[in-house]
């Protein structure tokens, strides 16, 4: 281009997005639109038409029936019920962990409480408690008592309870620590009381992540499939198990949507509500750092001698019913003849081997495209220069947002009839797992991208090295602690799901979950328990897998972390 | 082999958000010659970082043209550009140990395993940091790093070296050090370099040229010695050393001399030939500390009472209150036998006249 002395050029005031990364966004976009809008859109159509006919129709006729109405009422209360109670148990605990000096083991067994609902099947609560309360009951027949019944909204409230508490544990132990002890400190040197420090610093401080811990048990207790399916029995529906009764029961796919439809609502609104409301009115920023510890710690003794032993019954308890697990699936039949057998897992590892085979190779397949799909998402909303980048990262989320039990109705919908069938295969269960489930792994890497201090790249180009090799030598290595962290809970959750995949197994592709189910279903307890311990214990053995890959193939990895 | 580098009428406009618009850069025109080294020195958000990211390719420009060695490389990609750039943060990869941050630059290029080797065994060694290959960076000092930072540049033998604040994460020891150290590293390689920092200390120390730069226009350039003893701004005058400025009005214009009525008396003052004083016009008159003498108040020029005396080791520093709000700066060499002159004692202030800069104002 040949030079003018007025220093005219083509005046390029805005950055466009590199050629190269043409083919990628397409790539993105095209299945964003197949395995995330356009199951939507059918859902939509279904539920809102008659005979071509657009109409509120279904919906009304859904809910004409008593049943279903009273489904909705339940689902609300018992939604509300769990948060509440999760709530609380959350506070406690997250209150002992960072207020209140504890014993290591201690420390230990909390961890254990905490982290086993996160990488256990989803029935697990609900069968160590019905082993444990249920009919012929270890507990039952210690106690003598005969006229209980633990199904019902009771066990539901309880078995959710214990699976989902320790979110909000999670969400308030953060919140709690990042609180800046100066400010207790500064309470108590004005001549404040360590429980009236509680009451006017830390309670207030803390109550955003109150309100965003009861948000999140809200809506996991609202979209809970599992649990009332075991624990609810007829006489407590919710619109989870109605919409899939329907449609499994009744074959009836426009009554079933209808019913899930109606989920959708009050999961938007948590949604909304979560990052419109509760963001906005945060005092405390998570910062990752603390360790800090303020002198005005605990609430006085008497309200640390009952908050701890509070949160010592409910430990206790959850280790009751994993051991309940544990030892259940090492007997012939529970509570009728407790003698030794290994045959459970013999079941678990011939009946139940393809099961096995095909959600471990459901998950790992999930993971590796899960993490492509991430790392790709994940640079590409993090450059500005891309046009319509809020809305890909919005609609890359939307199915996280969305109940499992409406994610699946929709990918029947989608995927049995028209122009893309994929019923029966491994391919349409990948797909929900890996676009439901990667909004962890997107959102870590954006937020791992954007700490990445972007002279490192621009070092990396002026140093000679081209746009790939910059992006494979320095971006992806220094991100790969957040890419892995997504992969791991990938994994998990792959394993784990059911809510939205019980719609799409077949006779081909079948996963432990759902053989979970149908055992508890045909009152084989012991098989299932089996079957969950197996499921654990691959859990375990993949989340160290796939740390143990990341520091063979970045052995610096460790010596990163420990970075300043 | 150095090459120069020219900027065009270099404009840079950033877009805030649809209305806002902000000029960083406002029609830069400069040379630097093959193996100069350059300071731009302006306060922050004066552009200078802008500019040098636009010469890195980092940034691209609204309008002008970047030159090196006679070649247009306005249009060029970041790694096709013969570049060194030395950040404020060094931006030493954290995942990399001494040795691969070193080698970076060769192993994109292909270079030999062996050769690469040598390479940066040599390099380590000019910058003085032998025996550190595997460590990583959060392990080495602030000045290590800065080190390991000049090698990973000066390993690919750049022709252009561009450094932005390379010292301002240094302490104020180190920093000197390390100014000398770059000084005759940039001259033993022969790059040319173009230094950013808002310094004035460090531009005045390793500078073969100063471009002062103020709200993205080139306020003045020149040697060290030619900026501070002939500002050709206010805002100049102000910026590389200190200065008192004073106001005044030109009773007559000669070649190279005004004179100056000031404060009730007439003071000849030497004047650039070019400059464009009127008589009848107001003008600033700036005297820096060190120029100004304390004596007994009779024939003095200006006469205050000392209002605050610190003592900085090689000099006091005086401020002088000549009536309120009119307050005046003033150094003295300490010396034994010279005391000086005790807070709240009244003093007389006199000056040379060829020590005043008449400036527009």
């Amino acid at each position: 281009m040949p030079l003018t002395l007025s220093g005219q050029t083509r005046a390029n005031e805005k950055k466009r997005v590199d050629r190269a990364l043409y083919p990628m966004i397409l790539l993105l976009w095209g299945a964003l639109g197949v395995f995330v809008l356009y199951p939507l859109v059918r859902l939509f159509h279904t539920v809102f038409t008659v005979d071509g006919a657009v109409t509120a129709a279904n919906l009304a006729k859904a809910f004409s029936h008593w049943y279903n109405r009273m489904a909705l009422l339940n689902s609300l209360t018992l939604a509300t019920a769990v948060a509440a109670a999760g709530t609380f148990l959350g506070f406690l605990f997250a209150f002992s962990v960072t207020r209140i000096s504890l014993p290591r083991v201690m420390k230990w067994f909390l961890g254990i409480v905490v982290v086993f609902p996160f990488v256990s099947p989803p029935f697990t609560s609900s069968i160590a408690l019905t082993l444990a309360l249920g009919p012929n009951g270890m507990l039952l027949n210690l106690l003598n008592v005969t006229d209980f019944s633990i199904y019902g909204f009771f066990g539901t409230w309880i078995s959710e309870t214990l699976t989902y508490f320790p979110v909000a544990f999670l969400t308030l132990a953060a919140v709690l620590g990042a609180i800046d002890p100066d400010m207790e400190d500064a309470a108590m040197s004005m001549g404040s009381s360590r429980w009236r420090t509680f009451l006017t610093v830390t309670l207030p401080l803390s109550v955003p992540g109150v309100a965003n811990a009861f948000l999140l048990l809200f809506g996991s207790s609202l979209t809970d499939f599992a649990t009332p399916l075991v624990m609810a029995g007829h006489r407590f529906p919710v619109l989870t198990t109605q919409a899939y009764l329907q449609i499994t029961g009744m074959y009836d796919l426009k009554g079933g949507s209808a019913i899930s439809f109606v989920l959708l609502l009050p999961a938007l609104l948590v949604y909304l509500l979560q990052h419109y409301w509760v963001e906005r009115r945060s005092f405390v920023t998570v910062t990752g750092r603390g360790g800090r510890h303020s002198s005005a710690r605990g609430a006085g003794f008497t309200a640390e001698a009952l908050i701890l032993s509070v949160v010592s019954l409910v430990t206790l308890f959850i280790i009751f019913l994993y051991s309940i697990i544990f030892l259940g699936s090492l007997v012939k039949v529970w509570g009728v003849d407790n003698s030794f057998t290994l045959e459970n897992y013999a079941y678990v590892f011939t009946v139940g081997l393809k099961a096995v085979k095909d959600t471990v190779l459901i998950a790992i397949t999930s993971t590796i495209v899960g993490s492509v799909v991430a790392v790709s998402i994940g640079y590409l909303v993090s450059r500005k220069e891309l046009p319509w980048r809020k809305t890909l990262e919005f609609v890359s989320l939307l199915d996280y947002i969305l109940p499992g039990t409406v994610l699946g109705i929709a990918y029947v919908i989608a995927f049995n009839t028209g122009p893309i069938v994929l019923t029966g295969t491994m391919a349409i269960i990948v797909a929900l797992c890996v676009f439901r489930y990667d909004a962890t792994g997107i959102r870590a890497t954006v937020a791992s991208l954007q700490q990445l201090d972007p002279s490192l790249e621009e070092a990396s180009l002026s140093l000679g090295a081209t746009r790939l090799a910059t992006f494979f030598r320095v971006t992806l290595p220094l991100i790969m602690p957040a890419v892995s962290a997504g992969m791991r809970y990938l994994f998990v959750v792959s394993m784990t799901a059911v809510s939205a995949t019980i719609f799409l197994v077949s006779v081909r592709w079948s996963l432990m979950t759902v053989r979970i189910l149908e055992c508890v279903t045909e009152l084989l307890f012991a098989e299932a328990a089996a079957f969950s311990v197996v499921l654990v214990l691959i859990v375990f053995a993949a989340i160290g897998a796939i740390s143990l890959l990341f520091r063979i193939a970045y052995p610096d990895y460790s010596r990163q972390l420990r970075r300043p | 082999m150095a090459l120069s580098i020219s900027l065009v009428h270099l404009t840079k406009t950033f877009t805030k958000d649809r209305q806002t618009t902000f000029k960083a850069v406002d029609d830069v025109h400069l040379d630097v010659m093959a193996g100069e080294l350059v300071t731009l020195l302006g306060p922050s958000g004066c552009g200078k970082t802008t500019i040098l990211r636009m010469i890195a390719g980092f940034e691209r420009p609204t309008k002008g043209r970047v030159l090196i060695g006679g070649q247009d490389i306005t249009d060029m990609a970041v790694n096709a550009r013969d570049i060194g750039f030395i950040f404020q943060n060094y931006a030493l990869f954290p995942h990399m140990n001494v040795f691969d941050n070193v080698a970076y630059g060769l192993k994109v290029r292909h270079t030999s395993q062996t050769e690469t080797e040598k390479k940066v065994a040599e390099t380590l060694d000019l910058v003085g940091l032998k025996g550190v290959e595997k460590r990583f960076p959060n392990q080495l000092s602030g000045g290590e790093q800065q080190r390991v930072a000049l090698a990973r540049v000066f390993a690919i033998n750049p022709n252009v070296l561009l450094m932005d604040e390379p010292l301002a994460n240094l302490d104020a020891k180190l920093r000197i050090y390390m100014l000398a150290e770059i000084r005759s590293l940039q001259k033993r390689l022969g790059a040319t370099c173009i230094f950013v920092t808002h310094d004035q200390k460090e531009a005045l120390a390793i500078a073969d040229r100063i471009v002062v730069l103020n709200k993205g226009r080139i306020e003045q350039a020149g040697t060290p010695f030619d900026l501070y003893a002939n500002p050709a701004s206010f805002f100049v005058a102000d910026f590389i050393g200190q200065a008192n400025i004073f106001r005044g009005r030109i009773e007559a214009v000669r070649e190279g001399e005004l004179d100056v009525s000031f404060y009730g008396r007439s003071l000849g003052v030497r004047c650039n030939p070019g400059a464009s004083f009127r008589k009848g016009d107001e003008v600033a008159l700036a005297i820096r500390p060190d120029s100004l003498a304390l004596g007994k108040t009779e024939g003095s020029m200006l006469a205050g009472q000392v209002l605050s005396r610190v003592f900085v080791g090689d000099k006091m520093e005086y401020v002088i209150e000549v009536e309120p709000g009119f307050l005046v700066h003033l150094f003295e060499p300490y010396s034994r036998d010279n005391q000086g002159y005790p807070v709240g004692s009244r003093v007389g202030i006199s000056v040379d006249p060829r020590d005043v800069i008449p400036l527009p104002v």
